[in-house]
């Protein structure tokens, strides 16, 4: 980002002294070094306490990331210092905005009050000295188009790397909250006997645990298997149906994509209760493979359909128009042409599918799992059991924190620790869970890069 | 000949039935829940009897609460979502170079499906254990150090990480499929990039983004694994007693329809083990609410056609 422009227009300010200018800027650089206190005074007290007290993690990252907030607050502060001098109209805009801030912050929390009610007051006079200025001399603008675009291409890419920086903070601070328990056997075990867990938490190696999460992971990978074999086929047929047979602006095709779309949107709640009714109370089964599948494809269907959609539309024209001229049928067109080049759409589609469905949890709550299972069956058939329930990721992660059934599996939890080690078994399995997630995930994109460089290649 | 004209006869029929599934699904969820949570419905609204029908969820004005809790977190939540992935959608589609964008999508993409659980292990994690230990004053009544288990800002933030990948993805598309000409037209006669998203390209895209943002909505309506951490407590009393415009504080203490209803299920039971009618009551109610949510999104994208046509 160019740096130079905003020091060297400073120092042009500092020669011309303006004196209105020299006040408001003045004014906002104290207010942006007041909010500067507060996030500095909690990253220096976080720095201190984190050698010492673990279970204390948690504040501190929220501690770090919220003076790094302040620090951007006053950064923007700055930016408004600029915009003054620079005589722009943004600048009593955002310092009203800046001390709405100040304003709702001293409402909200008394502690900063002390912080937030002189940022407030500074601000305040900044855009009202601002706005008089330019009462004064009249309703001329004189917005440069040139530094506008400049802070608004800083904005932007700030936002942009706000997104990218979400993501990596919150799989960093899942995989840092789960070490305790993470090691080589927290995969590949089956049962949940943690023998010694180790207490140090920034990335040392567990000592003696036995022990892992293997069972619920595929417990999980079970169940979205066969949710997928229900879904899978009648999606695809949907999406035939809706890209080669239908006549696009057709009344009944508009009112099969609204029933998808609304399908689509319905809360998985809402799902996890109509199963919980039909399959639970009606059929009066126990929570298994079966109920949970369907209701689970429930979900997984307007995916599905919407997917196979996408990816056989891509397909171009010609290639149905040069097998029709062939002589093929539409059926034989559909099955040989369109199918077999939507394809690598289509399966790019459904791990990502795959993926979405193994995060749910509230259908797998009601339907699958039960509160407290925590084993595989003890002989494989008995999956196919109606009254056999199954343990998954996901209510794992759910009922793991503060339970005592998971404790008890824990060598050394007690009351005094139980938070620290409850809440780390939980992120350990979410970092499980997550890095299913991410292979899924990253392996579609990649493979649909790859698909998408290699047709426009051909 | 014949047996052939047959079978893709019974092929389009098969494909049919596989296309109307959805339909059958969508008006039998709806039928069952009014079928068992009509009555509840129009007795509450019509003539006032508590929707739970004595059981001990809580007294009947916990729904029109958490109808107002719902409307008012998912709002705000979809508010500040523009906030953030509009600017992103505009930076990727307009001014970003090739790498940052793929970048940026990639993790928008990761972050739209990321498991709701973990957004909200992790908001319990760094929104509710560190407020435990500060004291927070309430906006209208004081009251010390409290037993802080949530608050609608913090669904707030959960929400907003879950929907602006959403917004972010689809503003993006649909500033990419402005046409090139209009871009050029505008550069060429002198605009900045950000005169020309502005002006040009943000007025031609907007039905997309409007559909983008009621999507969001409707999921933000929906959404409660997440934020079941960050939202567990009890509602307010005082809310309960009057629903009044203590509503809109932001540190107050609340629940979605969404919360009540699995909160319900479990708890409430009658005597033959099913959930009780308030609970089915209150599904049909959100329901039909992010149900008209998501047809307004879709008649949005149905006037952009118009527009285009004309």
């Amino acid at each position: 980002m160019n740096l130079r422009a905003p020091l060297t227009q400073m120092i042009k300010f500092f020669k011309e002294k303006k004196k209105e200018n020299l006040l408001t800027g003045t004014l906002l650089f104290i207010s942006a070094v007041i909010s500067l206190i507060p996030g500095t005074i909690h990253l220096i007290n976080g720095m201190n306490g984190m050698t010492y007290s673990i279970i204390l993690v948690g504040d501190y990252v929220s501690v770090i990331i919220f003076s790094l907030l302040m620090m951007l607050a006053s950064l923007v502060l700055f930016s408004i210092a600029y915009l003054l001098w620079e005589g722009h109209s943004l600048g009593w805009k955002l310092s009203i905005a800046t001390c709405g801030i100040a304003v709702l912050i001293a409402v909200a929390s008394s502690t900063s009050m002390y912080f937030a009610v002189p940022i407030a007051l500074l601000s305040g006079l900044a855009a009202t000295l601002e706005i008089r200025k330019g009462k004064k001399l009249g309703n001329q603008t004189n917005d440069s188009p040139v530094v506008t675009e400049n802070v608004v291409k800083l904005g932007l890419r700030l936002s942009a790397i706000t997104c990218v920086g979400i993501v990596v903070a919150m799989v960093v601070f899942v995989v840092v909250m789960g070490t305790p328990f993470l090691s080589l056997q927290f995969f590949t075990s089956m049962t949940l006997n943690f023998q010694n867990v180790s207490r140090i938490c920034w990335g040392l190696k567990p000592i003696g645990q036995v022990g892992g999460v293997l069972s619920y992971v595929l417990g999980s990978l079970l169940l979205v298997s066969f949710c997928e074999f229900i879904a899978v086929p009648i999606g695809v047929g949907a999406a035939i149906y809706l890209a080669e047979y239908s006549p696009s602006q057709s009344r009944v095709v508009s009112t099969i994509r609204l029933f998808i779309e609304t399908l689509a949107g319905s809360p998985s709640v809402v799902i996890a209760i109509i199963g919980f009714a039909i399959f639970i109370v009606t059929l009066k089964w126990d929570q298994c493979l079966w109920a949970a599948a369907v209701s689970l494809s429930f979900m997984a269907l307007p995916w599905n359909i919407r997917i196979s959609e996408e990816a056989m539309k891509s397909v171009p024209r010609s290639y149905r128009e040069a097998s029709f001229a062939l002589g093929a049928t539409q059926w034989q067109t559909a099955r040989l042409v369109t199918l077999y080049a939507a394809l690598p759409g289509i399966i790019t589609g459904i791990l990502l599918g795959i993926g979405v469905a193994l995060g749910e949890t509230l259908i797998l709550l009601s339907t699958y799992s039960g509160a407290a299972t925590y084993n595989l069956p003890s002989h494989w058939w008995y999956i196919f059991n109606i009254r056999q329930q199954l343990p998954s990721l996901t209510v794992f992660i759910l009922e793991a924190p503060g339970s005592t059934n998971v404790m008890g599996n824990i060598k050394g939890a007690n009351n005094t620790n139980v938070i620290f080690y409850s809440f780390s078994l939980a992120f350990a399995a979410a970092t499980v869970l997550i890095a299913i997630y991410l292979t899924l995930c990253i392996g579609a994109l990649l493979l649909r890069n790859y698909l998408n460089k290699r047709m426009k290649g051909s | 000949m014949n047996g052939k004209l047959l079978k893709e006869k019974l092929v389009k029929s098969i494909l049919f039935i596989c296309a109307a599934f959805s339909i059958i699904l969508v008006l039998s969820i709806i039928g069952y829940l009014a079928y068992e949570g009509g009555p509840a419905v129009i007795g509450f609204f019509l003539h006032g009897t508590s929707i739970f029908n004595g059981l001990s969820v809580g007294p009947g004005n916990a729904v029109l609460v958490s109808m107002g809790t719902t409307v008012y977190l998912a709002g705000g939540a979809t508010v500040l979502a523009v906030i953030i992935g509009l600017p992103c959608a505009i930076y990727m589609a307009e001014f970003a170079d090739m790498r940052l964008r793929n970048l940026t999508k990639t993790s928008l993409e990761v972050l739209d499906g990321f498991p709701s659980i973990v957004i909200g292990l992790l908001g319990w994690d760094l929104l509710v254990t560190p407020s435990t230990r500060y004291t927070f004053t309430y906006f209208l009544h004081t009251s010390s150090k409290m037993q802080f288990e949530g608050c609608v800002l913090f669904g707030w933030l959960i929400l907003l990480v879950m929907s602006f990948p959403i917004i972010a993805t689809i503003s993006e598309d649909a500033l990419r499929s402005v046409s090139q000409d209009l871009r050029e037209a505008s550069l060429g006669l002198g605009a900045t990039k950000w005169q020309t998203t502005r002006e040009v390209l943000l007025p031609s895209a907007m039905p997309r983004v409007v559909t983008a943002i009621l999507l969001s909505l409707a999921a933000a309506m929906g959404e409660m694994v997440a934020l079941n951490w960050v939202l567990n407590g009890t509602i307010t009393p005082a809310l309960v007693q009057s629903p009044s415009l203590l509503i809109l504080n932001p540190l107050i203490q609340s629940k979605t329809m969404s919360i009540l209803m699995e909160n319900g299920y479990t708890s409430a039971m009658d005597s033959t083990g099913s959930p009780a009618a308030g609970i089915y009551a209150i599904g049909f109610i959100l329901f039909v609410m992010i149900g008209a949510v998501n047809i307004a999104a879709r008649m949005s994208l149905a006037n952009r056609g118009k527009t285009m046509r004309e």
